[in-house]
């Protein structure tokens, strides 16, 4: 298996490289945050593809990927020293797409925990992504920006990720900074004509590769795959090429991710009061937000929300527009009480409300059955 | 003739000078009959009628030139003197004007009767949200992660401050220097939050002093992104699609 994998690779960087890959490397500190945290990933592989990766969250072979990186059917992980360990679905966290496989059976990598970074120190400096075929440099583009599911209206919270890899390598990348900490897990992308960030000219290449591979380490060829790298669009030196952009869970949810994943139940609990909303536009300004739609036995209905309330205040924090919403929403802790300040018609009337859990229950059931758990 | 000759000639015709030298008389043949000329010129002059008042000038002149001949006056140039010490003091006082006049300008405008525009520094951010220190509630969890710290607020006092002074001119959008999207050449980032932002900066503008709800939303810049359900052909992700405006957006919480 390793010996396939290790063909797909090459056969794969062969495939991307030309103009678009050149060469050269990592720097030290780089190689070094990537020589230390080769043995916490894992190549997700299955029938002899490689999908995207695996870290670590538990000694014991608790790993978190991205539910883009596994389908139905049996899961492979592989070290990049070449040794594949069979592993099995545990738990899908529907709002962010985040799921944990674990390995099966007594046999399991010795793996150190990665550690989830803080977000301030995730905002600074180039990060390395682990992509399915090796390291990369990318940045952060923009912090934090509130992300909704449209099936769902589930909001999450995403650092916008850019870098010059090609789209095929982006599934389930991880994410690193400079001190070897989980940044985050790529979950989504632009479509391809939006996706494009072009660089000047006249810019100098800066450029990294990929020091290793798995399945086959450098004696695979693969160290000769080569790919381009970013930096910040503001001081960019880069170029000339295509700027991919994709998004991934940002860390202040990772935290409450995995921190879920790790518990007995292995429940992620994300904060919700069940209350849909838009924003309240009073001539092309949005002031509030109006609840559209409040789900039965909810916090919000409990507390006696109504369906047109506007909510203006939650928690101290103003309510402008859904954006603001949900990150208000986002900051709560489930169970916990918040006052609200809601318009009712011409008055204005605070209502306390219990905080609940994001339920959907077929949208959980759908992507555990697509995935074969 | 030479003018030096011709000078002494007028000054002996006019009694400037008593006689010409001998040597000035031998040296050039034509002089005494010019010295005859002006002589001539002088009793013509002395012989003029008198001139009416409104010729005052031409009077001046012919007593001039008959009393007191055309000896040159070279008395200290108090004209010159006067006229530059009226420039320089038109210079000084044109400076002055100037710089009283730039100051004035350059004073902030006075709004009488508008009320006091609330700084909007102590907004309450994601960070202090976020700043919590309540344990997860999955307190089981086998392995301690460390605690998310504060997010750090999205504008800073001092932007919120420059936001909330100038709130009420329509630069809001010229503020505005935290976009939150891609930098596809599509949706280029300044164009959404300005789009975000236009109307809001639009209804502040339109108002003496601007509501607090426009200084405040005028500091939210966030874009918004929308997960499509459908997956990205090439790479296998979720279809991410950027909205510009999110007054059709519904949003779960």
């Amino acid at each position: 298996m390793a010996a396939k994998l290790a063909l797909n690779a090459v056969v794969f960087a062969t495939a991307v490289s030309g103009d678009a890959l050149a060469a050269s490397q990592l720097s030290q500190a780089e190689q070094q945050v990537w020589r230390s945290l080769q043995p916490s990933i894992l190549i997700i592989s299955q029938a002899g593809v490689s999908r995207g990766s695996a870290a670590c969250i538990r000694s014991g072979g608790f790993y978190l990927a991205h539910q883009n990186s596994v389908r139905k059917g049996p899961i492979d992980g592989v070290t990049f020293e070449g040794q594949t360990y069979p592993m099995h679905l545990v738990a899908n966290d529907g709002p962010t797409g985040l799921v944990l496989l674990q390995v099966d059976g007594d046999r399991v990598p010795r793996c150190t925990p990665i550690r989830i970074a803080d977000e301030d120190h995730a905002r600074q400096g180039t990060l390395l992504a682990v992509l399915s075929s090796g390291p990369v440099r990318a940045d952060i583009g923009h912090p934090n920006i509130v992300a909704t599911y449209a099936a769902t209206n589930q909001s999450v919270l995403l650092n916008e990720i850019r870098f010059a890899a090609p789209p095929q390598m982006l599934t389930g990348a991880l994410l690193f900074d400079d001190r070897g900490n989980l940044v985050g897990v790529l979950g989504a992308t632009l479509p391809k004509a939006h996706n494009i960030v072009k660089l000047p000219l006249n810019s100098k290449p800066n450029v990294v590769g990929a020091e290793s591979a798995p399945g086959g380490g450098r004696s695979a060829g693969i160290e000769n795959m080569k790919l381009r790298a970013v930096r910040p669009l503001g001081q960019s030196q880069v170029g000339p090429a295509a700027l991919n952009v994709a998004y991934a869970i940002s860390p202040l949810l990772l935290n409450r991710v995995v921190a879920g994943f790790l518990s007995p139940t292995h429940d992620v609990l994300h904060p919700a009061l069940g209350a849909v909303c838009t924003d309240d536009l009073v001539n092309g300004v949005s002031q509030g937000v109006v609840i559209r739609k409040i789900n039965r036995g909810s916090g919000a209905a409990k507390a006696g929300l109504q369906v047109g309330d506007i909510i203006l205040n939650i928690e101290g924090a103003e309510i402008h527009d859904v954006v603001d919403y949900a990150r208000a929403m986002l900051a709560q802790e489930v169970g916990h009480r918040v006052t609200l300040a809601i318009r009712r018609g011409t008055q204005t009337i605070p209502i306390e409300a219990v905080v609940g859990r994001v339920t959907d229950p077929a949208r959980l059931k759908q992507e555990l059955n697509q995935s074969g758990a | 003739m030479k003018k030096r000759l011709e000078d002494r000639l007028i000054e002996v015709a006019f009694g400037d000078r008593t006689e010409l030298t001998a040597s000035e008389q031998a040296a050039t043949p034509e002089a005494a009959a010019r010295l005859k000329e002006y002589r001539l010129m002088r009793s013509a002059l002395s012989q003029l009628r008198e001139m009416p008042d409104h010729q005052l000038s031409t009077e001046r002149l012919r007593e001039r030139l008959l009393h007191q001949g055309l000896k040159r006056r070279r008395s200290f140039p108090w004209q010159a003197l006067g006229y530059g010490i009226a420039a320089c003091s038109l210079f000084v006082c044109a400076f002055y004007v100037s710089r009283d006049v730039r100051r004035i300008t350059a004073r902030p405008p006075v709004v009488l009767g508008a009320a006091p525009v609330k700084l909007n520094v102590d907004e309450p951010s994601f960070a202090d949200l976020f700043g919590s220190t309540a344990e997860p509630h999955n307190t089981d969890a086998a392995t301690k992660l460390s605690s998310p710290r504060p997010v750090r607020q999205r504008f800073t006092p001092s932007r919120n401050r420059d936001l909330a002074l100038n709130g009420g001119d329509g630069s809001l959008v010229k503020l505005v220097t935290h976009p939150l999207t891609s930098d596809s050449p599509q949706r280029p980032v300044s164009d959404i939050s300005a789009k975000r932002v236009a109307p809001r900066a639009a209804a502040a503008s339109s108002a003496v002093t601007p509501p607090p709800v426009a200084i405040h939303a005028a500091t939210v810049t966030d874009a918004m992104v929308l997960i499509q359900p459908k997956t990205d052909a090439d790479s296998g992700l979720d279809t991410a699609q950027e909205v510009t405006a999110t007054g059709n957006v519904l949003v779960g919480g």
